[in-house]
């Protein structure tokens, strides 16, 4: 057989299979085919899959879902007396007829796209619609899982808020399933765990008379469940939550509470705070204005999105350096005088006449400026940069929801390259924790970690587990992103130290009696406004006083603007440690060594 | 040489009618699936790419195709520096790089890839003196290590559909350059190995194209809508059709793309089975004319009108096929009906190369 009369056969066959194929669809089966072209009035009744819900660490429900009705207009079915009915409609629900007939024009060409009329509409409305549903003809209200935030604002900035997708977002992630009206989580977790939130819409395809009604008998051209989205666990504990957001109360700032032996977040919260369930209906203009100009900034997670100085907090980090590099011992003592003269300027202690004599311990109880700057001038900036990073400070943590801040530690070879002089006043500020030195209070809490671990630095945890439907479970085990080595005696006199802070010291307002507390405070100066008040330390549980079973934790207290660190942060760590360990304000439930998923 | 009369004699007017009509078909189409919509105007500007196209088709004509020939590799260098600058530089659209865009117009390297492709392997399979050895099995390697270039990188843009035209392509040629049965039939094998490696390279809705081509039930409210109302549209056509503009399938826009990769779809509801097979017979003719021209005796211009032609055949198929369910959604238009101006210009160029060859095929 010749080559081209081969290839004439097999183009043969192609057109033959397409001419059979036809002719089955045309002719043979066309009447039916007609008959369903002339019916098509195909309506899609979509069934939106639940977001997967969010927990806490004993799977107490932080967000969850409500059923809510939507309320919407096909316009085809209603296109001969839509005057009337949006007339109707508008008396029952807020509604701008002129908008509505605005968006029908601009989607002539898809007159079987449904208007959406109202979200969420309440039960009167839903009431009232449904016993006149025979003036509002292609008017149809849908059931629609609704996010629901039981607690209101607990969690707000951890959690996040959902908005329906804009035009932007709808554009990218077009190939992903997304759709016009579809929800999308912006921030927190439901940003960062939308993949897992989302689930799968389902819809029923069925056929539809020219009124509107379902096909009699009814027929379904295609069916399909919504898969609910994976649910979220979450380490936070509710109740320590809870306490942070109380300690917080109508004070800026943010409140950390954290496991320090694997990194698991018990309680985040900064305040101001939002309501996220406002971003699910429609914001009214002047409310969004004012929240977005507030200056306190409510919408800022202040524990991770905020970088401010740690002040006399950042000591300790100090302390281990100079310890560790031995350049002092810890017996050796200073002699402060209130303040000490530096290339023409004066650094001053907080303390105007001076603390004497002072030895290292008391120095840190009392957070002696003087002696710091000596210390810090012996030690060196690049070592105090060096362990400043090794702590944790200057980079982000690796916490599992957007927007971390990386901070700011300075150097004099960071200086040179911003074509600076690095001073030894920049050292002596260093040493105290102002000047350039930028930190989140995350970071102070990991740094605090460190000292309680001997070493040790866990990623900061937030979802212990993703639970899916179907298909297994997502385990994230504690991570450990860091870690130095550090002489026992330097564990030791530091912890000592950081434990008279407390007992005797500037932390004095931190203590309790279940629990032996051990901190730093720091009132840190701000060339903006009032001095950041800090408290960061953290409590081992005495046993017979604290409630059964409870583990240590670390605590970080930041108070934007809060004034002094002793005076005011001190009693805010005091109520939330106080709310974990006392067994008349913790149910056995809230303790921080619940059994971890 | 231009004014050579045999040259005008053997000009195949009849093929370039054939290609009229159905790039008719094709506006009117465009028209009906359109009218209704924000882009009406576009069957307007079809008709100017038709006309661009013609005056392609004849330029294409005016030179000797031999010279193509030596041409080969730059030819296909280029096109591969195209390919490479395209998913550098090239234009996003509809989650693919396939375009750049020039002014107002958009050009896609792939279509003038396909053509290179068949210009440099032509060339690879008519050696001097080669005429009458039997090729051997290692002389497949060479046009597998030019296809490879190609494949992957029109496949990664993602354009599966385009990519996998490089294939019958190149079989088709393999076919007519003498190599045997088995042979073809091996590297056929051989290359169904390397499908799991293209099927890493497939983003996720590619996938789920096949996968719910394979089961409708899968996605029955995404892909497998566009089957199910596809068929519906086509079918309801029945023997005569609704009548031109009287599709209410078309008109109501039940599906998506209908004036470029759905076209079939309005001639098969407005025009019904009538149709769709005087469709079918149009370009069963052009077939036809096309193998006319391979009886010259010039391997080289034989081979160049095989490729175009398998071109045409195959993208008949394939996009026919999706539109009556016989294939999955892969996104490759009908040629001379889908809406597309450089889709429209390529294809009329490889009628022009079509018409040069037979124009010559009393020189050897």
């Amino acid at each position: 057989m010749k080559r081209h009369q081969v290839f004439a056969y097999i183009l043969s066959v192609v057109f033959l299979v397409l001419c059979v194929r036809l002719f089955f669809l045309q002719v043979v089966r066309g009447e039916f085919y007609r008959e369903r072209s002339e019916h098509n009035r195909i309506q899609v009744l979509k069934d939106f899959a639940p977001r997967g819900a969010i927990y806490d660490r004993n799977r107490e429900i932080i967000v969850g879902n409500r059923p809510s009705f939507c309320v919407y207009i096909i316009p085809w079915l209603a296109r001969n007396k839509i005057d009337g009915v949006l007339n109707g409609l508008c008396r029952i629900i807020p509604l701008n007829p002129q908008e509505i007939k605005a968006k029908i024009e601009n989607q002539r060409f898809r007159p079987f796209q449904p208007i959406t009329l109202k979200e969420d509409a309440s039960p009167l409305e839903m009431s009232r619609i449904l016993e006149c549903q025979l003036d509002f003809p292609g008017v149809f209200v849908q059931a629609r899982p609704w996010r629901n935030y039981p607690d209101g604002r607990t969690c707000a900035h951890v959690l996040g808020y959902i908005q329906e997708i804009s035009n932007d977002d709808l554009e990218k992630l077009k190939d992903q399933g997304y759709q016009q009206g579809d929800f999308l989580g912006q921030t927190g977790i439901e940003k960062a765990y939308e993949k897992y939130l989302k689930g799968v819409d389902g819809g029923t395809e069925i056929e539809v008379d020219v009124m509107g009604r379902p096909a009699q008998p009814p027929h379904v051209l295609a069916q399909k469940e919504p898969s609910q989205g994976a649910d979220i666990l979450l380490t936070i504990d509710r109740k320590v939550q809870e306490a942070c957001e109380k300690a917080l109360g109508k004070m800026a700032g943010a409140i950390i509470v954290m496991n320090p032996e694997n990194g698991d977040i018990l309680g985040i919260a900064s305040k101001p705070d939002f309501d996220p369930a406002m971003f699910t209906s429609t914001i009214p203009s002047d409310q969004w204005k004012r929240m977005v100009r507030n200056p306190r900034n409510p919408f800022a997670n202040k524990a991770i999105q905020s970088v401010y100085p740690p002040g006399s907090a950042f000591k300790f980090i100090v302390v281990a350096a100079a310890l560790e590099k031995g350049v002092i011992k810890p017996d050796d003592v200073f002699k402060c005088e209130g303040k000490i003269p530096v290339g023409g300027r004066v650094y001053r202690c907080w303390k105007e006449e001076g603390h004497g004599w002072i030895s290292l311990k008391r120095a840190v109880a009392e957070s002696c400026d003087v002696y710091f700057y000596h210390l810090g001038a012996k030690v060196g900036p690049e070592v105090l940069s060096e362990y400043a990073k090794s702590f944790g400070l200057g980079s982000a943590l690796g916490i599992s929801i957007a927007g971390e801040k990386k901070g700011l530690v300075p150097s004099p070879a960071w200086k040179k390259k911003r074509k600076e002089k690095w001073f030894l006043g920049d050292t002596l500020n260093f040493s105290i924790g102002q000047g350039l030195l930028l930190v989140t209070p995350l970071q102070m809490a990991g740094a605090m970690c460190v000292v309680f671990n001997g070493g040790k630095l866990y990623q900061p945890r937030l979802v212990s587990q993703v639970i899916r439907r179907g298909e297994g479970n997502m385990k994230f085990k504690p991570v450990l992103s860091g870690s130095i080595t550090l002489k026992s005696t330097t564990v030791s006199v530091l912890q000592d130290a950081l434990r008279s802070v407390v007992t005797s010291g500037t932390g004095f307002g931190a203590g309790i009696p279940e629990a032996d507390v051990y901190g730093k405070t720091g009132t840190a100066q701000n060339p903006f406004g009032e001095d950041h008040a800090w408290f960061v330390g953290y409590a081992k549980p005495v046993e017979g006083k604290a409630v059964p079973g409870s583990a240590p934790v670390v605590i970080c207290v930041f108070l934007e603007n809060g004034g002094s660190g002793g005076q005011v942060a001190c009693p805010a760590a005091a109520y939330v440690l106080s709310s974990i360990y006392r067994p008349s304000l913790a149910t056995p439930n809230t303790s921080a060594n619940t059994a971890s998923f | 040489m231009l004014f050579d009369r045999r040259l005008l004699k053997n000009f195949d007017l009849w093929l370039v009618i054939i290609c009229l009509l159905l790039v008719s078909a094709g506006i009117a189409a465009i028209y009906s699936a359109t009218r209704l919509t924000d882009y009406s105007d576009l069957f307007v500007r079809q008709m100017m790419w038709a006309g661009a196209g013609l005056a392609v088709m004849l330029g294409m004509t005016f030179f000797n195709y031999r010279i193509l020939k030596e041409w080969g590799y730059g030819i296909y260098i280029v096109s591969i520096i195209m390919l490479v600058g395209v998913l550098l530089f090239g234009k996003t659209a509809l989650g693919a790089q396939r375009w750049f865009k020039l002014g107002p117009l958009s050009f896609q390297p792939s279509e003038f890839a396909k053509l290179a492709f068949i210009i440099v392997l032509a060339g690879y399979l008519t050696p001097e003196g080669m005429e009458k050895r039997k090729p051997a099995f290692q002389d497949l390697m060479v046009p597998v290590l030019l296809l490879f270039p190609l494949f992957i990188l029109v496949l990664v843009q993602p354009d599966l559909g385009t990519a996998i035209v490089f294939v019958p392509v190149m079989l088709a040629m393999l076919l007519f350059a003498g190599f045997r049965a088995w042979q073809i039939f091996a590297l056929l094998g051989a290359g169904c190995a390397f499908l799991p490696v293209a099927w890493t390279f497939l983003k996720d809705y590619q996938r789920t194209r096949l996968l719910v081509f394979l089961n409708p039930k899968l996605d029955p409210l995404g892909s497998g809508y566009h089957l199910i109302q596809s068929k519906i549209t086509i079918g309801s056509g029945k023997f005569l059709g609704k009548g031109f503009l009287g599709g209410t399938q078309t008109q109501l826009r039940f599906l998506p793309k209908q004036h470029t990769d759905f076209i079939f779809t309005v001639i098969g509801e407005e025009f019904g089975f009538l149709g769709a097979i005087i469709l079918l017979v149009l370009f069963m003719l052009l077939s036809y004319r096309a193998l006319k021209a391979t009886s010259t005796r010039d391997m080289f211009g034989r081979l160049v009108v095989v490729g175009i032609l398998t071109i045409i055949v195959f993208q008949v198929f394939v996009n026919m096929g999706m539109c009556i369910g016989l294939m999955p959604v892969t996104g490759l238009p009908l040629p001379f009906l889908s809406y597309g101006g450089s889709a429209l210009l390529f294809t009329f160029a490889g009628i022009g190369l079509i018409l040069n060859v037979r124009m010559r095929h009393f020189m050897f």
